[in-house]
């Protein structure tokens, strides 16, 4: 359903590192160009040329509203704790999820398009390929560098996460 | 403590279910079916009587008829990758004007899947009897955490969309009905959970994990929402792990009994 590649193409934007208050535009134009351009998306090739389109918008977002969160947000999250009545199951996924974008927006733009529709969109090789319009064995090694970058950057995330707990627990009494 | 894999793990799974809230999605609906109507419109429309004004920037380039019916369709079953068909269970979730909504305007192409009344209502009961694998090996239930953000749902006033009036049916603009209980969602949200681990081990090809995975989902929700997704699951498990014969002939089943299903397509093609 339409909610279905709404929601599909909302998240990968996010994930790509367009900022929460520009997604629900940005998921529109995506939409808005594929209606234009419905006369010449080859039958069939509807789903990549989405993505396609999705990752034009995002890199273009990207590039307008560069350098946004960083872990201060992380910890204004933790502050959330102690005013909503927001299950912690779920708070713990927000918080989470939002650690997920940080390390993203870490990554350089086209290792993190890889690694995104790779890792989280459990995309094929074959089917990045053509929506990037790139060789497979390019999407092949950038997806290897992604990995270990991600890694890399999730192990510095951690350290500092372990650093910045005491004062932030600190501030808050 | 955990260590460096778990952190990265742990974040790469909260990526799982993250959703835009609902109003937003309402509205993109909003604007997506009135411009669907216009481009309905244009495709059946003789080309002497002038389309109907667009609330969209889309400029309404002269476009074959067939291949906007074509496009349309497949917008609409959600003919996408894989894992992303999963997220179809935010039709699920959607309040119950705006079933009636998409149901009316989309009937034409489908049948009348959505029963917007009572969603619970429509979910076959029968599934689960022909579809429990026999390798009942099933690991307990209670591990099921809500993996998505279930924001509250507001009661969808149609008529107060940017949709215009004259697109849609006038069956849209009845009042809004009952808006669904936060229990109810919470419980999808699980539901959706459930799916996505049985798709996650189908993926990784671990068959036997899936079956199981599908058993569980089966367990924990008998009267589930999701069953025909679960269903379409189990036929691929079926098929991938060469147990062909019993694969078509539980598709053939779910054909039967589900000829317009959106997944209907892709299980003829396993049941072949």
């Amino acid at each position: 359903m339409f909610e279905s590649h709404y929601v599909a193409i909302w998240r990968l934007l996010r994930r790509l590192g367009v900022r929460p208050s520009q997604l629900d535009d940005a998921t529109q134009e995506v939409f808005a160009v594929f209606v234009r351009k419905l006369a010449v998306v080859e039958e069939g090739k509807e789903g990549p040329y989405l993505y396609g389109v999705a990752l034009r918008v995002a890199s273009n977002e990207v590039r307008r509203g560069k350098g946004e969160p960083t872990l201060h947000e992380v910890e204004a999250l933790a502050n959330l704790a102690d005013a909503g009545p927001s299950p912690e199951a779920e708070l713990a996924q927000r918080r989470d999820r939002l650690l997920l974008d940080i390390a993203l927006d870490r990554m350089p733009h086209d290792l993190r398009a890889v690694f995104v529709l790779a890792q989280l969109e459990e995309l094929e090789i074959r089917q990045i390929a053509e929506i990037e319009g790139i060789p497979v064995g390019t999407v092949s090694s950038r997806l290897r560098r992604a990995r270990e970058e991600f890694s890399a950057i999730a192990k510095r995330l951690r350290a500092e996460l372990d650093s910045a707990k005491g004062p932030a627990h600190d501030r808050r009494r | 403590m955990t260590d460096d894999a778990d952190f990265e793990r742990r974040l790469l799974a909260a990526a799982k279910g993250d959703a835009p809230p609902r109003e937003s999605q309402e509205a993109a609906l909003a604007a997506f079916l009135a411009s669907r109507a216009m481009l309905d419109a244009l495709a059946t429309s003789p080309p002497s009587s002038p389309p109907p004004s667009p609330p969209l920037p889309a400029g309404p380039a002269p476009i074959g008829g067939a291949m906007v019916q074509s496009a349309l369709k497949w917008l609409l079953t959600g003919a996408f990758f894989g894992s992303l068909v999963t997220l179809g269970v935010a039709e699920a979730l959607r309040p119950p004007a705006l079933a009636h909504l998409v149901s009316s305007a989309s009937a034409a192409h489908f049948g009348p899947r959505q029963v917007p009344t009572a969603l619970a209502a429509v979910v076959p009961k029968v599934a689960l009897d022909r579809v429990v694998p026999s390798s009942s090996s099933g690991s307990p239930p209670g591990r099921l955490v809500s993996a998505r953000e279930v924001p509250k749902v507001p009661a969808l006033a149609a008529s107060a969309g940017p949709a215009p009036s004259e697109a849609v049916e006038p069956s849209v603009v009845a009042p809004s009905p009952p808006v669904a209980s936060p229990s109810r969602t919470s419980r999808l949200a699980e539901e959706v959970v459930a799916l996505d681990a049985a798709r996650a081990k189908l993926a990784s090809r671990d068959y036997e994990g899936a079956l199981r995975a599908t058993y569980d989902y089966r367990v924990l929700f008998p009267a589930g929402e999701l069953a025909r997704e679960v269903d379409v699951v189990v036929i691929e498990v079926l098929s991938a792990k060469g147990s062909g014969g019993e694969a078509r002939a539980r598709a053939r089943a779910f054909l039967a009994t589900y000829p317009n299903d959106p997944h209907a397509s892709r299980v003829r093609s396993l049941a072949e």
